[in-house]
């Protein structure tokens, strides 16, 4: 019945539409990769972190066809895997760099859209299997599957159009790359492919080292929604393998470690403090030095593990959202953060349409980011060129931004949690003819 | 074993007593100026005004230990070049001829300064920068910059804060490093550098009680700097009167550059130390004296030190004891 | 924990308190906002300017300076020169000068292409010396700059400032304790030369491709640390303008201003910050009038983002910078005046403690009002009273979303269906109206760059009437966009427009208060004003209200007040005709001062407040009936009645 009543709705969406929505993303892209403000956008900070700027991939490359290492400085922060990688790529686009960043984003919106299609029609699925569960009266916080089903398009539509990633991608930032990674590893674990997610995790991994504690979250997925534990297992292994072969390949077969040093090392202990949309180079450049080695493990500990446990704990059933909303904290917390990356988990936001009632900050969130981002650059400039403002004016601003997102997650997390009270005990909220009052403890 | 305890505490009251009643062998000074920068002229001026008298009153320059964190004389700004003034009348230039310069520049650190003081030197470390002072030795610690309340900055990166200085001067007596120290300093809020203090045989005094600025004493218009500091000027003027022969005393020394002319109120610490500074010669810390010196208008004293120099013969092996033990035992095992 | 409690318990409160109040709220903040600001002026709100950089060592120095008769000659061979060359830097001389005075000595050329007419080219050269820090490294510099101004010159003349400036350089050069480059720069062309002269020693430009060809330098000196820009008018100087306001709205640092400050009170000339010196009264109403006029006139021009002098360009380089403006007569009454001497001590007392500093300025404020030469304000203290007037477009903003919210539950409850929201339509509306702004912001390139045919009339018809034709064009756009008819659509874009607006105003108070501030005591009230209403006359109403605050119009109305007192003797109708020549000439020249020099006003205006302005006007445009939500509700409800009775 239920596979029936989505044979409907698959085509509520029709492909023409998708194929004008990305041609008119990449003219949008290429209009501004030609124009003045390309090289604009690629010099903001907030685009362009160590890690993922072009600018330092180019030298690198510049470096490597000179044979010199590029590692022995502290200029390249990119695996050399990914380096033979854009080496080639450029060799394809035969040098038109533009084009290639234009189609891996435009490929990691469609994959996106794909992932979210999979992930709501299995949504749908699953409450009409348990339908007979619910409360009586929750009916009004059922898919209603004429929203749901758009969802996916509006992921499409966020993720093309998102500023943020439209910038990260204009700016040639390597975060292209690393969301196209993570967009395939969303989708393989939606579609239950445990050997290509396994494969994406690890060359995630290997790219910005967060997404590791993502193993845990994707087990999850594989335990509750796909409920296979061959699956686990293979999913695991590739892990493991792949990140085994990465390692051997880009330490030249165990001659070289260099890059670990100016990759891992880079992440972890956070050498260089050029500004970004984060908040660990306030923090490193305002410390006294004997206190940095604590407050890098009180920080990555907080990026990567502090909420692990417990998020997990309480989303086990909902492993899709738990997943992104791991990423999320990776993202808010990780020590050089682009708004690429927020860009990349703000576009998966339409897939939680079916939460989206019962958030409560979405205006407040909505009016932090607008006002945070576009006071960044003002201040960055008045800080930076004009030498009137200091580093606490943009610190300010990036605080702000952290905590928009911090607030959006808390919400958006908060809002599954009431939405499966509601399913279970109806929309019925009194307790002793008061009205109650739902609190996480 | 008790009765070892005992004998021990006995021994050390006696020791104690025996010290605080002992003359001193010989002088060091520790002239130390913490602040670069161009407008901190006066406090370079200062410390070689101070530098300039005790090498006068006779400690010799192997004796001085001088900090001085910037080059002032050189300083492209100096309208006159090599050179630096402590008054505006131009007529001394203390920064002569003969002026050694141990620590300088960037090598004025927090911890060079408290390793000069508790002798934890690195190996190889050249004599003119070593305070090789003993337990008959009174040192002069001559401290000036920009202080705070309960620290003193140092180069406008660093800080030692008072609590560091008591320690490092409680080291510096558990190592039997000095007699008698007078700690004198020039800076705002100057006394709460000196309120840690546990040590005895320390007489402290400085410029502005906590709460209080120290002020410039006058501009120079010709150079265009503060030149040097009320409290150093005053102090200055009295030591100017002071020759190695003269009989005035600390206690007079203490009251120098009263509230009418300091504006702030200079603050005394007495309880540390034993004697009365009404009857210590101020030549004890300001001058130098010398094992070979013998003065003959003085030949009672001497007399009863050298005795009492004699009977103190007898314990020498056992002045180690303070020694942290496990120094004690590697040198005993080498 | 208080965040992941269910936001709803605390908030439903707060939501319906908001709801029920925010118009008052609004009101209140808008109110509060502008008394907070009128209370700026009032001696317990701003404090006696200080010195915060130790360094400086202000005026500790004795002047030497003794080159008055040197200044004299130089300024009567001066005034020889100009009598030969009557339009034209007598550069030939001026590096004779320098040369004589022993500086390394050199030309810039430089030109213009006239913004709107390619073929018009301007050329003009600078003559700047190096004055090389004997003892030290060479890696900062101090500028001391003047304007040439030949004898045709509308402006006053300034050959006074050049005299004792190569009179200054041949004391310096005697010199052996400066630790820094001097600068001695001589610029012709007004700002356009400082600004040429600045984008090469830097290798940048800031304006407009091919407009400015800033040419080359051929001697650098260290990074610029700060810079005095001298305009004196006369040999005797009985008073002395201090001017800080430079491109922009930046201001330079308030060390700066108090060294200038008190080296001309120092020197005894009276001493002036707008024309007005320090001003005591024992009447608080009186000081307080006067104070609040200080502080007006010194936000008016900040808030055109026009340099008053040519050290505004500088600032943009992170060189702090002012202009000394010396008058022979004087307003105070009985002060004296002042010679060479007097002036060359002045610049010697600022000079050496520059030359004391260490490090950039970075102590002092760099945000601040000056409601007169001794009182500051902080950006701290001012900051609030623009703040209280944008949040009250945060608030409404959010309120209206609630609102929103609210009848769109009780539509799902009560299950009606009103036409539905088009978000994507809303958003195309939006983006269209700002696609119309950077098309407007475009016309004046195009207009020159592509219709040659037109160069034989002048600007204003080039340019300022299809501008104004693409203005009036625009206003008809509500009448095209057919979902003006839907109630919460229009809400929706109210509320979009609305933050629009409060993020701008938040983005140019920090950049330039002054404007800001300007902007909002203007824009927020009309915008509290403007809903989507069925009521007709109050719709009329609001298209009338929200039609005078089009940039526009307030530009019209603010140089037709500015002209009304620079002529207030000529009649009603000479007024009006000049005024509307003013404006025509002063939209022209935020143009020019656009692509020239980078001022961002003209870009500002019509790609974010025309755009913003469109989309309140289309709200203002708003038509539907009323009672179409009750009846169907009513209908709805007799429909469920009767499901019921079913």
């Amino acid at each position: 019945m239920s596979l029936k009543k989505l044979r409907i709705y698959n085509n509520l969406i029709s492909t023409p539409r998708i194929i004008i929505t990305c041609l008119s993303a990449i003219i949008v892209r290429y209009y501004l990769m030609m124009s003045k403000y390309q090289s604009v956008i690629a010099n903001h900070v907030e685009v362009s972190t160590p890690l993922n700027s072009w600018k330092r991939v180019s030298e690198g490359l510049y470096l490597l066809s000179l044979n010199i290492n590029p590692y022995e400085g502290d200029l390249l922060h990119e695996t050399p895997l990914s380096l033979y990688l854009y080496k080639n790529i450029l060799q394809v686009f035969q040098g038109k760099i533009h084009l290639a960043f234009i189609t891996l984003d435009v490929t990691t919106a469609v994959v996106l859209y794909f992932t979210t299609k999979k992930f709501t029609e299995d949504l749908f699925v699953e409450e009409e299997e348990n339908k007979a569960t619910y409360a009586k009266d929750a009916e009004e916080c059922f898919l209603k599957p004429d929203k749901l089903f758009k969802s996916s398009y509006y992921v499409l539509l966020t993720y093309l159009f998102n500023p943020y990633i439209l910038f990260s991608c204009v700016g040639y930032s390597t975060t292209v790359f690393y969301n196209l990674y993570l967009s395939v590893m969303l989708f393989s674990m939606v579609h239950g492919i445990p050997v290509l997610c396994g494969v994406f995790l690890a060359i995630a991994a290997s790219v910005s080292f967060y997404p590791v504690v993502l193993v845990l979250p994707i087990t999850m997925y594989f335990k509750y929604a796909i409920k296979s534990h061959t699956k686990i297992i293979v999913n695991l292994t590739s892990f493991v393998v792949t990140s085994l072969l990465i390692f051997v390949l880009c330490s030249n077969f165990g001659t070289d470690f260099s890059y670990i040093r100016s990759v891992y090392g880079c992440i972890l202990t956070i050498p260089d403090l050029q500004p970004n949309v984060g908040l660990f180079w306030y923090f490193f450049t305002e410390m006294f030095e004997h206190f940095r080695e604590l407050f890098i493990y009180a920080f990555q500990i907080n990026t990567t593990i502090l909420y692990l446990i417990p998020v997990s704990l309480k989303f086990r059933k909902h492993p899709f959202l738990l997943t992104v909303a791991v990423n999320f904290i990776i993202t808010i917390f990780k020590s050089y953060p682009s708004v690429g990356d927020v860009g990349f988990v703000l576009s998966l936001m339409p897939s939680f349409s079916h939460l989206f009632p019962f958030s409560q900050q979405g205006f407040l969130v909505g009016t932090m980011l607008v006002i945070s981002t576009s006071l960044a650059p003002i201040l960055y400039y008045l800080w930076i060129y004009c030498n009137s403002a200091n580093a606490n004016f943009y610190f300010g601003v990036t605080l702000s931004f952290a905590v928009a997102q911090i607030f959006l997650l808390t919400d958006l997390l908060f809002s599954q949690v009431k939405r499966d009270y509601m399913l279970k005990y109806g929309k019925d909220r009194k307790i002793d003819g008061e009205e109650g009052i739902l609190c996480l403890e | 074993m008790h009765l070892l305890n005992v004998y021990f505490f006995l021994f050390s009251i006696s020791v104690v007593q025996s010290f605080s009643n002992k003359n001193h062998t010989n002088n060091w000074a520790v002239l130390v100026d913490t602040s670069r920068f161009w407008f901190n002229y006066r406090h370079v001026a200062n410390v070689l005004s101070i530098y300039r008298s005790v090498k006068r009153l006779g400690i010799p320059d192997s004796q001085i230990i001088l900090m001085i964190a910037d080059d002032m004389a050189c300083n492209p700004r100096n309208p006159r070049p090599g050179t630096v003034f402590n008054n505006a009348d131009q007529h001394i230039n203390v920064y002569g001829d003969d002026v050694e310069v141990d620590y300088r520049g960037y090598e004025v650190t927090v911890e060079n300064f408290v390793r000069l003081l508790t002798g934890r030197l690195p190996p190889g470390t050249p004599r003119s920068k070593q305070l090789l002072s003993d337990e008959g030795s009174n040192v002069l610690i001559y401290l000036t910059g920009h202080g705070g309340d309960g620290f003193l900055k140092f180069q406008d990166s660093e800080e030692i804060t008072s609590q560091e200085m008591a320690d490092a001067l409680e080291q510096m007596w558990q190592k039997q490093r000095y007699n008698e120290i007078f700690f004198m300093i020039d800076t705002c809020q100057a006394a709460s550098m000196y309120e840690r203090f546990y040590s005895p045989n320390i007489l402290a005094v400085g410029s502005s009680l906590v709460g209080e600025d120290s002020l410039s004493h006058h501009v120079d218009s010709s150079i265009g700097v503060y030149i040097i500091d009320r409290y150093t000027y005053y102090a200055l003027e009295f030591l100017e009167k002071v020759n190695p022969q003269s009989d005035k005393s600390m206690g007079e020394f203490l009251k120098v550059c009263p509230k009418s002319v300091c504006i702030s109120t200079v603050g005394v610490r007495k309880d540390l130390f034993n004697r009365n500074p009404d009857n210590v010669p101020i030549t004890d810390f300001f001058g130098s004296i010398r094992p070979v010196e013998v003065l003959c208008d003085l030949s009672n004293v001497t007399l009863l030190q050298s005795k009492q120099l004699s009977q103190e013969e007898a314990f020498k092996p056992k002045k180690y004891r303070y020694i942290d033990p496990i120094v004690n035992f590697n040198t005993i095992k080498s | 924990m208080g965040l992941l409690t269910d936001p709803t318990t605390g908030q439903g409160k707060f939501i319906k308190i908001l709801l029920k109040y925010y118009s008052y709220a609004c009101m209140l903040l808008y109110i509060g906002g502008v008394i907070w600001f009128l209370a700026l002026a009032y001696p317990t709100m701003n404090a006696n300017t200080y010195f915060s950089e130790n360094a400086l060592l202000p005026g500790l120095v004795k002047s030497q300076f003794r080159e008055d008769r040197e200044a004299a000659r130089y300024h009567e061979e001066l005034l020889d020169e100009m009598n030969k060359y009557h339009d034209s830097i007598p550069y030939s001389w001026l590096l004779a000068k320098f040369n004589q005075i022993g500086l390394d000595t050199y030309t810039h050329n430089f030109t213009l292409t006239s913004p709107f007419n390619r073929k018009d080219k301007f050329s003009g050269k600078n003559v700047y010396g190096i004055l090389r820090a004997p003892r030290g490294s060479s890696s900062e510099a101090l500028v001391l700059s003047t304007p040439f101004r030949p004898s045709t010159s509308a402006h006053p003349p300034t050959a006074p400032s050049v005299a004792i400036m190569l009179a200054f350089a041949k004391f310096a050069n005697r010199e052996k304790y400066w630790a820094k480059d001097i600068i001695f720069l001589i610029t012709e062309h007004e700002q356009v030369g400082v600004q040429a002269w600045l984008e090469a020693y830097y290798g940048v430009s800031c304006g407009s491709e091919n407009i400015l060809d800033h040419g080359d330098l051929r001697g650098r000196g260290g990074a610029i640390q700060a810079a005095i820009n001298l305009e004196l008018h006369s040999e005797r100087i009985g008073q002395m303008d201090i001017k800080i306001e430079g491109l922009n709205g930046q201001l330079p640092n308030l060390d700066l201003f108090n060294l200038a400050s008190k080296m001309c009170t120092k020197e005894g000339v009276y001493q002036t910050f707008k024309n007005k010196g320090p001003f005591y009264s024992r009447k608080p109403s009186k000081e307080w009038l006067n104070y609040f006029r200080n502080m007006l006139s010194m936000m008016g021009t900040q808030a055109t983002g026009i340099p008053n002098g040519n050290h505004g360009l500088f600032h943009r380089f992170g060189i702090q910078a002012l202009t000394l403006e010396g008058f022979e007569q004087s307003r105070a009454k009985g002060s004296n005046k002042i010679w060479f001497v007097g002036t060359g001590r002045i610049i010697e007392g600022i000079f050496r403690s520059l030359n004391n500093l260490l490090e950039r300025f970075h102590q002092s404020f760099f945000f601040y009002l000056l409601p007169s030469s001794d009182r500051y304000i902080s950006i701290s203290i001012y900051i609030p009273s623009v703040c209280l007037m944008i949040g009250t477009m945060f608030i409404k903003a959010c309120a209206r979303w609630f609102k929103l919210q609210e009848t769109s539950c009780k539509e799902m409850s009560t299950e009606t269906h009103s036409p539905p929201v088009r978000i994507d339509k809303i958003i195309t509306t939006f983006l269209v109206t700002h696609f119309f702004g950077v098309l407007v912001s475009n016309i004046p390139q195009f207009m020159s760059r592509y219709i040659t045919s037109l160069s034989v009339y002048e600007t204003n018809v080039k340019v300022f009437y299809p501008l104004l034709a693409c203005l009036v064009q625009l206003l008809f756009i509500p009448l095209f966009i057919r979902m003006r008819h839907c109630r919460k659509s229009m809400e929706l874009l109210n509320i979009l427009a609305m933050l629009e607006l409060g993020t701008v105003l938040i983005c140019i108070s920090m950049n330039n208060f002054s404007l800001g501030f300007f902007c909002a005591i203007i824009s927020v009230p009309a915008a509290l004003l403007v809903n989507p209403s069925s009521c007709r006359i109050c719709s009329y109403f609001q298209r009338f209200l929200w039609f005078l605050v089009h940039p526009l119009i307030i530009l019209t109305v603010a140089v037709m007040i500015n002209t009304y007192f620079l002529f207030p003797e000529e009649r009603m109708k000479e007024i009006v005709i000049r005024g509307w020549d003013a404006t025509q000439q002063s939209v022209i020249f935020s143009i020019v001062d656009s692509m020239v020099y980078g001022n961002w006003l003209y870009g500002v205006v019509t790609n974010i407040f025309i755009p913003n302005w469109l989309c309140f006007w289309i709200v203002s445009f708003c038509v539907f009936k009323e009672d179409e939500i009750d009846t169907e509700k009513t209908e709805d409800i007799t429909d469920k009645d009767i499901k019921k009775t079913n």
